[in-house]
């Protein structure tokens, strides 16, 4: 997984050439645009900062998208066909990553009535299913794009103690008692044979003071999907965060895309 | 009512924010948002991962993840 970071400096030279773009069009120019959710409306903004005086001469209907639902609504106007209907329009989005909800949000505008839609995106994710007509930086399947934020967020695993891959020198460690006779019987010895004997095969667990508090072991497929084989913790009040499952959760989401539907979890 | 560009370019960050509506965590309350706080779909709604996460290692604690497998010797 990589994370990009994009500047102030760096947006603003896409926008500006976005700008420029969209002036091409002549008559057809945009003035009606379409910002989809907050980061939609950031890089709405921003681009508004590069307009300069003219930003007043454009009119843009916030477009919001509830993820649980699926519903597509434009808050600031119950009629947003008085706006929008017969008009050239632009949808602006700051991220498309799967292109669900872009895909929702055009064909919701395009109902409005209205001439013609051009539409732009900062950020375009590889494996989208949607793709707007112009757009800033694709990205992989597993990368992230941080832009026009006042902090950028810290991969976190827990707050006290570490993470790491199971040694040797754990075989004579007492093995965590969880109660699961499936997982009670395991030794450490087991889990560092069968990842001895299968180089696909990974066991991490949670140390913290010199104890081990829990662990989970997978297997990586030649795809890197993470199959979960086995994982269990000892709470830790102290530890914060949830403790040791979320630490290593996390732990490999960092590394791989963690396929939760391939996981063998009950929720 | 639209908004013009220059009344867009005045709205803090915070009302922003709110002018989407944009979805919260169900347990938390936090902003939902993709890259940062992680976007869940669960049961009625959507979480944040670290709520998420919590939720998955507490049930984890109740269920431990257990397939049946071969074991050395078997």
């Amino acid at each position: 997984m990589n994370t990009i970071l994009l500047s102030d400096e760096q947006v603003a030279a896409y926008l500006r050439d976005l700008l420029e773009r969209l002036s091409a069009l002549g008559e057809a120019y945009p003035r009606v645009w379409c910002p989809i959710g907050p980061s939609g409306g950031r890089v709405a903004q921003a681009a508004m900062r590069e307009v300069g005086r003219s930003a007043s001469d454009i009119q843009h209907v916030p477009v919001a998208f509830e993820r649980a639902t699926g519903v597509v609504s434009f808050p600031r106007d119950p009629h947003p066909e008085d706006t929008v209907k017969g008009k050239n329009v632009l949808l602006i989005d700051g991220a498309i990553h799967s292109g669900n909800t872009f895909a929702k949000v055009y064909r919701a505008v395009e109902a409005l009535g209205v001439a013609e839609i051009c539409s732009y995106s900062l950020v375009v994710r590889r494996g989208a299913t949607a793709l707007p007509s112009f757009f800033g930086l694709a990205i992989g399947d597993h990368d992230r794009a941080l832009f026009l934020k006042r902090r950028f967020p810290n991969n976190r695993l827990s707050n006290f103690g570490w993470v790491r891959k199971l040694a040797e020198e754990d075989d004579t460690r007492p093995m965590i008692k969880c109660g699961e006779d499936f997982i009670d019987k395991f030794s450490w010895g087991d889990l560092l044979y069968e990842m001895r004997v299968d180089q696909r095969r990974r066991t991490y667990l949670y140390e913290r003071k010199g104890d081990a508090h829990g662990f989970v072991s997978f297997r990586l497929t030649p795809g890197e999907t993470i199959l979960v084989d086995a994982g269990c913790r000892q709470d830790i009040p102290a530890a914060g965060g949830g403790g040791a499952l979320d630490a290593l959760g996390r732990d490999l989401r960092a590394q791989r895309a963690l396929r939760r539907d391939r996981a063998v979890g009950r929720r | 009512m639209p908004l013009s560009g220059v009344e867009l370019m005045k709205l803090s960050e915070a009302e922003l924010l709110e002018l989407f509506q944009p979805t919260k965590c169900l347990i938390c309350g936090v902003t939902l948002h993709e890259t940062t706080t992680g976007c869940r779909k669960v049961e009625g709604g959507c979480e944040c991962s670290d709520c998420y996460f919590k939720t998955f290692s507490e049930e984890l604690e109740r269920h431990p993840i257990a397939v049946p497998r071969m074991h050395r010797g078997a």
